[in-house]
Order: structure tokens, then sequence, then C-alpha cells
């Protein structure tokens, strides 16, 4: 039982982590909370819909949110985001802009798609799989699998290819990072296409995984990869990924040991814990500002 | 960095509080009603212009309704019923001589935007009686509104028993839960299952009819010969349910009944089915619906439900309203739709009878409502509650099919039963 509650929390836990690297990935470099993250996944999730809908089947659709998400992710950052960095306006804004962001596109979905739950086709059908004793769904392993392929992929992009390398530098020191001829404006662009990919990965594995598609999909989810995020250390890829795992757990734990109604509230309560003892969340390094 | 943190985190605590107002912080959350094209409905949504009643002119209703949001599939539904019933009357001539026109407005299911609206609508002296509403905690806040001055209001969704003694204003066509707990154990008697698993939303909804379940269980005692194994509750909103069916699983229930929205119940099935096949759904009326067919796919096979209204029903008016319904909505009607349009009917009786389209009158002629709907026959008691006699329906072939002769009136079961 306690294993399989387990194993639960660790699948919903890779949800969460696929929305956390997005959070991650975009603080790591611009020091920007990216709260418009929850509403661009859910966007991912209705492109796919759209595409699925018009009968062009799955693997397009997958290609097509990537494109389109990775697309609006960064017109987000080329129409608000950059202007108010050109003009050097304080990190709140920023922060209030994307939240803004996040409603518009929301509400956009809602007056296009409708406000009602939507079915999205299964991803994945090849009956369950009894491992120690415990039931997994086809749905849950490939999801997990695809998640961890995809997390992966990421991190090898971030720490061992020249693009990567770029994307740390900048994000050690933009300024020096300019001067040795990296063109960081280039890279940030890459970081909201790349943190968009991530958001509409997770939102098609998700929605095959639950089998639908609704409009506020992302706040919750949003919250919670947030959450991940933040727990496993903003900014470091790996900390996400543990992140989500340990939100994951907490909650199927609290289901099955205080009930569904504690399962938010016990979430929570972990991230506090682990604030607590760490301030910087698991795998974040203690930096100091320098003013 | 610790100071971004903390600001990052005040954001996350800030938006949580958001997110446990059911996560509709996306709705319009001043109370400002969202007009949706309604026909000739032209709602003014502010207090400024409106016909005047009393003129001879127009005769108002308010139907209110979540129109956007995750029930909005239930709130348009049912106002497409409403402007059935009103139009029915319109072509005969309106009542009294007068044309009946319908405003609507958007509660989004939320409690908040329920009270604002309410306080808008006995702000308009021309509207005489309200209809809707959806669930029953939403419309318990409003109906304190509406008792406080004095205008009738019929909820033909809402089945927590407290609502119609919020006061005489507050009347209801729908199932309370004491029925639908009835039928949920009739059921499961019928269909010779041992091992009862529940699992309702954590609203006074869903507590409610899980409390009711087990005081009508131990009031049974050995007379019943199912227990009740596990009896679960879900936040609203939860899309995962893999723990909460390791958990019934683990259990070992044969059967979960739900008192939920399809928009939660179907995600759970399908979720419940992934892990196994033979577990039997027994669910309310609120999964009576084709969103619900549609939302759960294949999984939904097998699923029963009791409900007090079918539209397969050889009854002449019950044809005559699915085939309205079909026409004007693409779909079959659930039963919430017919019990608003059984709602409307006894409000334009009360105003026929009366001669008068006051909020006073309507009051006063209400209670002696007598007349045969669509969802059987209409009367409310003295707390305002129309009995209901319900029936079971089970999908097969991914669409609705009667079971008859299976459930009874809850006073008949207790008698066979041997309790009381």
């Amino acid at each position: 039982m306690i294993l399989e509650q387990v194993l639960n929390g660790v699948m919903l836990g890779m949800v969460y982590a696929l929305i956390a690297v997005g959070y991650s990935l975009v603080f790591g470099i611009l020091k920007l909370l990216n709260m418009a993250h929850g509403s661009i996944y859910a966007f991912g999730a209705h492109m796919a819909l759209f595409i699925v809908s018009m009968h062009f089947g799955l693997l397009p659709a997958f290609l097509f949110a990537i494109l389109t998400t990775g697309i609006i992710s960064v017109l987000m950052d080329r129409i608000i985001l950059a202007p108010l960095r050109a003009k050097n306006a304080p990190n709140i804004t920023a922060l209030i802009s994307v939240m803004g962001v996040s409603y518009i596109i929301q509400n956009m979905m809602m007056i296009i798609f409708d406000s009602t739950k939507k079915t999205f086709p299964k991803l994945f059908d090849f009956g369950n799989v009894t491992f120690l004793g415990v039931t997994l769904t086809s749905t849950q392993i490939a999801m997990f699998l695809i998640a961890l392929a995809f997390l992966v992929l990421l991190t090898v992009v971030v720490n061992y290819t020249k693009v990567g390398l770029a994307m740390r530098a900048s994000r050690e020191n933009a300024k020096a990072a300019n001067m040795m001829g990296i063109d960081v404006r280039r890279i940030v662009t890459f970081t909201f296409f790349i943190s968009g990919m991530c958001a509409a990965v997770a939102g098609v594995l998700v929605s095959g995984y639950y089998q639908m598609v609704y409009s506020t999909m992302g706040t919750e989810a949003g919250l919670k990869g947030f959450s991940a995020a933040v727990l496993g250390g903003i900014g470091v890829l790996h900390g996400s990924v543990v992140g989500g795992i340990i939100i994951g757990v907490a909650e199927a734990l609290a289901v099955t040991y205080l009930g569904g109604s504690f399962r938010s509230a016990t979430a929570y309560i972990v991230l506090f814990i682990v604030l607590l003892i760490r301030p910087s969340g698991l795998f974040g390094k203690d930096n100091i500002v320098k003013v | 960095m610790k100071k971004v943190l903390s600001v990052m985190l005040a954001m996350a605590m800030m938006l949580t509080l958001f997110a446990g107002c059911g996560g509709e912080k996306d709705k319009p959350a001043d109370g400002e009603t969202k007009k949706v094209e309604a026909g000739e409905s032209k709602d003014s949504g502010d207090d400024g212009e409106k016909a005047d009643s009393s003129d001879g002119g127009e005769i108002t209703l308010a139907f209110v309704g979540p129109q956007t949001g995750d029930n909005a599939e239930y709130g348009k539904s049912m106002k497409a019923a409403i402007h059935i019933a009103i139009d029915e009357w319109n072509e005969k001539g309106g009542v009294n001589g007068q044309q009946i026109k319908l405003v609507d407005y958007d509660d989004a299911n939320t409690s908040e935007q329920a009270a604002s609206v309410a306080q808008k609508i006995v702000g308009d002296e021309s509207v005489s009686a309200v209809i809707g509403h959806f669930s029953s905690g939403v419309a318990m806040t409003a109906s304190e509104v509406y008792e406080e001055s004095g205008i009738a209001y019929i909820s033909g969704s809402a089945a927590h028993v407290d609502l119609t003694k919020i006061g005489d204003c507050i009347y209801r066509n729908n199932a309370v839960y004491a029925t639908d707990a009835n039928t949920m154990l009739q059921i499961v008697q019928y269909l010779g299952l041992k091992k009862i698993g529940i699992l309702n939303p954590n609203s006074d909804a869903g507590v409610a009819v899980t409390t009711e379940i087990q005081n009508m269980m131990e009031a049974y005692g050995d007379k019943y010969d199912a227990e009740l194994v596990l009896a679960e509750l879900y936040e609203d909103g939860t899309v995962d349910f893999s723990a909460t069916v390791s958990k019934f699983e683990e259990a070992g229930v044969e059967c979960v009944y739900s008192s939920g929205a399809y928009a939660q119940t179907a995600p759970f099935i399908k979720q419940y089915r992934e892990k196994n096949k033979d577990v039997q759904f027994i669910m309310s009326a609120a999964c009576f619906s084709q969103e619900f067919l549609e939302l759960a796919g294949a999984d939904a096979e097998g699923v029963v439900l009791g409900t007090s209204f079918f539209y397969e029903s050889s009854d002449e008016a019950v044809k005559a309203f699915s085939e309205k319904f079909n026409e004007v909505y693409g779909s079959n009607p659930s039963t919430f739709c017919g019990q608003v349009y059984d709602a409307t009917y006894a409000i334009l009786y009360a105003i026929e009878k009366g001669g008068s389209a006051d909020r006073a009158a309507i009051l006063e002629n209400l209670p002696s409502t007598d007349f045969q709907g669509v969802t059987g026959k209409i009367t409310f008691d003295e707390e305002g509650n129309c009995p209901k006699q319900q029936v079971l329906l089970k999908v097969e072939g991914g669409k609705y099919v009667e079971i008859p002769n299976v459930l009874k009136s809850q006073t008949d079961y207790e008698k066979e039963l041997g309790v009381q």
C-alpha cells in the first residue's frame, strides 16, 4: 500500500517537475518569476487539443504545441519583458506584467475554447504493469519515462552544450557574458523558447495522462510546479525534479493517511518546513546579492 | 536572494488563498455579471434602466447560474430549459396578458459572486422571482439575500436539506440528500453488492450527503446488508485521483458512490478504470448529462445513477420538452434542466393564480402549487421541498437506459425493509 502510494506520488511529482523546470530556466537567467508559466502550460495543451480535434493525430499536435507555445513565450518576452529590461525597470514590474499576461492568456483560451473540461486522447495504452506487487498503469509509466527523458535532455543541453554554456554564463554575469561575445538577448529569447517548450511538453503529457484539457488547468498546476521549483532550489534543474517528486509524494501520502481534503495543505506544509531548514531550497546556492 | 525568495513565497501564499476559492480567480470577481448570448434575453445588468412590471408591461424572471468555469455547462443548459418554458407561455399569450422575459446572471458557481448577484437582483424592482444557482452552498448564500428581501426563489439543483429551512421564500424542485442517499442504498442492494466506498467533494453538499448515508445505514442497522467500507472526500479542482483510487482498492470496495459534479467524477472514473475494470460506479443526477458521457468516454459504460427525470420517458410532456430542448441546445436535457423548467412553470402558475406578478403575491400562491410537470408531480411541502421519485438509469452503449421498477420512494422502501 505505502509503496503503491509513494509510486503514485512519484508519477504525480513528475508532472509537477515538468512544470517546475520551466520556472527554473527563466528564473536562472533573469531572476524573474514567470507567473505566466501555468497559463502557458495550459496554452500548450489547448494548442495540441486544437490539432487533435482537427484529426491530424497526436505527433503533429505535439510538434505544433511545442512550436506555438515556444513562440508565445518568446513573444511575451519580446513585447513585454524586453522593453522593461531595456528601461531597467525593477523586477516587481516584470512580475506584475507576467501575472497580467497569465490572465490574458487564460481568458483568451476561455473565450476561444470555452471553459468546460474537454477530453484529450490517451497517449499510451499497453495494459497495466505489476511491479513488486504494485499495479501501475501504462499511462503512468509512459508519462514517467518521457518526462524523465525530457528532463535529462534538458539538463544535457544546459550543462554540456555551447548554448548551455552561454546560458550559464549569462546567468552568472550578463554584462561580462556580453563582453565575451555572447549575445545575451538571443540567449534570453532562447531560454524563453525552451521554457515555453517545456510548458507545452508538460501540457501535452499531463493532458494525455488525465485525458482532459480545460482553460484553468494552469492555475493549480502552475502553483504546485512553482512550489516544486522553490523547494528544489529555483534555478537548479535537478532540484525541480526532486522538489516535484517530494511534493507529489507528500500529496499522495496525505490523501492516504489524512484524507483528500488535506492534499494541498500538506504539500505546502512540507514546502514551508523545507524552506525553514534550507531557505534557498534543497539544491539552491546561498547567493549573496551584491548591491 | 533571500529577499527575492521571501517576496516569491508571499506571492505563492497569496495565490494559494485565491486557489482556495475553487480556482475561480479568473472569473470576474467583482460581481460584474457576464452577459452571455441568451436569445431574446437582454440583461441590462445595472439598476438604471428597467422595464416596469406594474404598468402591464413585461414580467421579468431572473436566472442565476454558472455560465463560466467548470460547471458552466449546467448553468447554460438550465438557462436554455427556462427559455423553453417562457417561450411556451409567451406563445399562448403570456401570463395574465403580460409577456414574460428572462434576465440572466453568472455566478460562476461561487458564493462570493452569488451574493453580489443576489443583491443586484433584489435591488431590481422589475424582477418578480428567481430561479437557479447550481450548488447548494452557493444557493444558500444567495438565499439569505432573497429571504431577507422577500422574493421567491426556486432551486432546481441544490440538494442540501438546510436550503429550504432558510425561510418561506426559498423553494426547491430537486431531490434532497436524504432521497439521493436512499436511492444509492437501494441501488447497492439491487445490484447485490456488499462493500460500499464513497467519494464526495469536500463541500457543504459532499459532506452532507456522506453524513446522510452514514446516518441512514446506522438507522437501518442489520436490516441493511451492505457495509460502508471507506468514505473519502476530495478537494474541489482535484484532477489526480491515483492515491484515492489506491486507497479504495486497498479497502476492497465493490462499488463507489459519488455525488460530485461530472467534471470531477469523470476523471476519477477513468483513473479508477485503468486499475480495476470491475468496480461498479454509482453516481447521482449530477452525472446524468451528455457532457459526462463525453468526458468519461468508454469508461462511463456500466455507470448507474438515480434521477427524477429521464428524457426518454413515455410521458407526452417530457417528450415534447426533450424534443424542444434538443432543437435549441443540441443535446438531451439533464435532470436539472427538467427541474428548472418545472420551477419556471410553478412560478408562472403562481402569478396566474394570484393575478399579479408582485413578489408578495407569488409567495402567497407558491405553496398551493400542484401540477404534473416533466419531473413528476410538482407540489411543495411546508418547508418548500418538492418530494421526488427517482428512476434508475444505466449507461449502456454510450447512452442512458432506464431500468424500470427498481427504485421506490423512501417511505415505501423503509416500510419494505421493516424500519420505522
